[in-house]
């Protein structure tokens, strides 16, 4: 059974709809995020699900429990907040022990908690200092130590590495991923950053205009993307899109001709609607390489117009005629320079997107 | 070069009315005879005398009741106004905050209205519950109390802007994480609210006390006093400011009205003084 089930939720502000009918399971023990560009209501949920904010329209419960009009104490729930919210006139364990001490905990019980927690996070050394006197890493263990003295049922992360530089953010990822392994604790993350979310998700919740576009395991969204968005929206970089025609429709395969490529080509599909004239190319840059000459099947003449090399991977963005942009990745190749060439598509990697956005699916 | 239309400003302004003060604090002068050195006898004049005793034992009282009740309707006020948004938060801030703007005669006179007696709005109320009529500002068990619940209307709207700057300083985040760890609306004020308006809070006690040791125009106005006559019925309303006015203005012994105000400035240096360093206790603590 789902430990958390969101059903036909719905929330507006005003005349916004922010969430829209979103319905989803979490079983227990499981690490969700949910990811989405900001303003797709991703935040709103995670806050609904707390109850700090109202639930407009169906219904959240928690352990069987409709939870809806729950105090957001009562709800056993404990939320890491991106600002993490620690309270400067209190020390680190004063700041853990606040619910405890709200509760009326005896103090001996308050300091064995508090330090179990510590002992996690190791924070020992940590627990008499203030806010002001941790670094980024540390307040964020410290407001992580406070969820956790609470021994919710499901924690609740709101950004909390967005402050965080970079080198900070992979070790706290880490640190998290850990943790869920450690707790065994269901464990709901909000971010906007898709990396983010591909390493620390068994399940993720892809989000936009405040409907969930696609919901799976990482590695499943990546491969097998539900619709245009979704498929742009996880990988780094996008994916790449190009429009194309449907020359020619037959039952194991379809022929393609993308705008610009020297050549028509055919893609192995079956059971391919015959109505759709055009449609859209997604292909992902590990699927794309350069060429100095143009006998590939689908070759597509490009302008390199610029160059990130990281030293494993060289990503090359070129412009095609159409003035589309299409990346390349090269593993660990160097660009020796010139701006002309010729991107060859792995036709393998190749998912097909309707006009609206929907992926066109082969037969299987 | 560049500061010495300043310098010169501050002599004439600051400088010169500071060394003349002390020069007369040590001088028997009536503004027409030629002046007396007298050294430490007016000081010792003015701490001898039952008009500063009585003034002092005033003040004492009235700041004790003043300041904290000040302060606590300022608080309890800027809360209620930070609860509503929009059109009703900018209505009741601007109500509260009226009594500030007031002249201090306007503001004398409708209380004066409100403490008549017998057709008073106050003791029509009291009327309504039977309950006789009270001469609030000539009763001298009544008109300390007065006086300070004047004071405090028309102080309250100041301090209440400046805690209500301080209560939109707080980020929203604190209070839903106490929301979270089960903190009730009134452990959110005492453990979040409170401790994190502390500089606030100093600001406005510390500019209390100030304000309530040079009390004088709210108990001139409402006893009619004048040089003649000042401090109410047995020197009930009688503080220090006024004390040293009537000492100056009213009696022309203008060395003792100088040495008054150094005694002043000196009590309130120490008020201050005291407040940085409990302030400072708290810090470290």
């Amino acid at each position: 059974m789902a430990q958390l089930e969101i059903t036909n939720v719905s929330k507006s502000y005003g005349a916004v709809n922010v969430l829209k009918n979103i319905n989803l399971e979490i079983s227990s023990g499981e690490f969700v995020v949910f990811v989405g560009p900001s303003g797709c209501g991703k935040s709103t949920l995670l806050r609904m699900i707390s109850g700090l904010e109202d639930i407009g329209t169906g219904q959240i419960r928690l352990n069987g429990q409709v939870v809806n009009a729950v105090d957001p104490a009562r709800r056993g729930v404990a939320m890491v907040f991106q600002s993490y919210a620690l309270y400067p006139h209190m020390t680190a364990f004063e700041n853990m022990a606040f619910s405890l001490m709200i509760a009326k905990e005896k103090k001996a019980r308050i300091k064995e908690k508090v330090e179990r927690a510590a002992n996690i996070l190791r924070l020992e050394h940590l627990l008499q200092r203030r806010p002001g006197e941790l670094s980024g890493g540390q307040k964020q263990r410290v407001a992580i130590g406070r969820a956790i003295v609470r021994e919710p049922k499901v924690f609740l992360f709101d950004e909390p590495l967005s402050n965080l530089d970079t080198e900070l953010r992979v070790q706290m990822r880490a640190e998290l991923i850990q943790l869920h392994d450690k707790l065994k604790t269901t464990m709901i993350y909000v971010t906007h950053d898709q990396v983010e979310a591909m390493t620390l998700a068994d399940k993720m919740v892809v989000m936009h205009g405040g409907v969930i576009q696609q919901c799976g395991r990482p590695l499943d969204l990546y491969d097998d993307p539900a619709n245009k968005f979704v498929a742009g929206f996880i990988g780094s970089p996008r994916m790449n899109f190009m429009d194309a025609d449907v020359a020619r429709v037959e039952s194991d395969h379809i022929t393609l001709a993308v705008t610009g490529a020297l050549k028509q080509f055919d893609l192995p599909f079956r059971g391919f609607d015959s109505s759709l004239r055009k449609v859209q190319v997604g292909i992902r840059t590990e699927y794309v390489g350069l060429s100095e000459d143009a006998d590939s099947a689908v070759s597509l003449p490009a302008t390199v117009a610029f160059v990130e090399e990281l030293g494993d991977v060289t990503y090359m963005h070129t412009d095609l005629p159409n003035g589309e942009r299409l990346v390349v990745r090269s593993n660990g190749g160097r660009y020796r320079g010139g701006k002309e060439c010729v991107a060859q598509l792995d036709t393998t990697g190749i998912l097909l997107f309707d006009e609206a956005g929907e992926r066109i699916r082969s037969a299987s | 070069m560049m500061v010495f239309p300043f310098m010169l400003l501050f002599a004439v302004f600051f400088l010169y009315p500071i060394a003349s003060g002390l020069f007369y604090s040590f001088h028997d002068w009536n503004a027409t005879t030629s002046t007396r050195f007298v050294g430490l006898g007016n000081y010792q004049r003015i701490l001898a005398s039952r008009d500063f005793e009585k003034a002092m034992w005033n003040l004492g009282k009235y700041i004790a009741i003043t300041v904290p009740l000040g302060i606590s309707v300022a608080f309890g006020l800027a809360l209620l106004v930070n609860s509503f948004k929009g059109f009703w938060s900018n209505i009741f801030r601007s109500a509260f905050f009226l009594p500030v703007v007031l002249p201090a005669f306007l503001a004398a006179t409708v209380w004066r209205w409100i403490y008549t007696p017998n057709f008073g709005l106050l003791n029509m109320i009291l009327g309504w519950f039977g309950m006789g009529s009270i001469n609030f500002l000539n009763d001298t068990g009544t008109m300390l109390y007065a006086a300070i619940a004047v004071d405090v209307w028309v102080s309250a709207g100041f301090n209440m802007v400046i805690i209500l700057a301080g209560l939109k300083n707080i980020p929203k985040d604190y209070y839903e994480a106490a929301r979270l760890d089960g903190a009730s609306r009134l452990q959110q004020v005492r453990y979040i609210t409170i401790p994190m308006l502390y500089p606030v809070l100093f600001f406005v006690t510390t500019y209390g006390f100030i304000s309530a040791l040079q009390v004088f125009d709210v108990p001139w106005l409402l006893t009619g006093s004048s040089f003649a006559s000042y401090g109410g019925r047995q020197g009930a309303l009688l503080f220090p400011v006024m004390d040293m006015m009537g000492r100056g203005f009213g009696s022309l012994r203008f060395g003792q009205a100088a040495a008054y105000g150094f005694i002043l400035t000196a009590i309130i240096m120490l008020f201050t003084a005291a407040m940085f360093a409990l302030r400072r206790k708290g810090y470290d603590r």
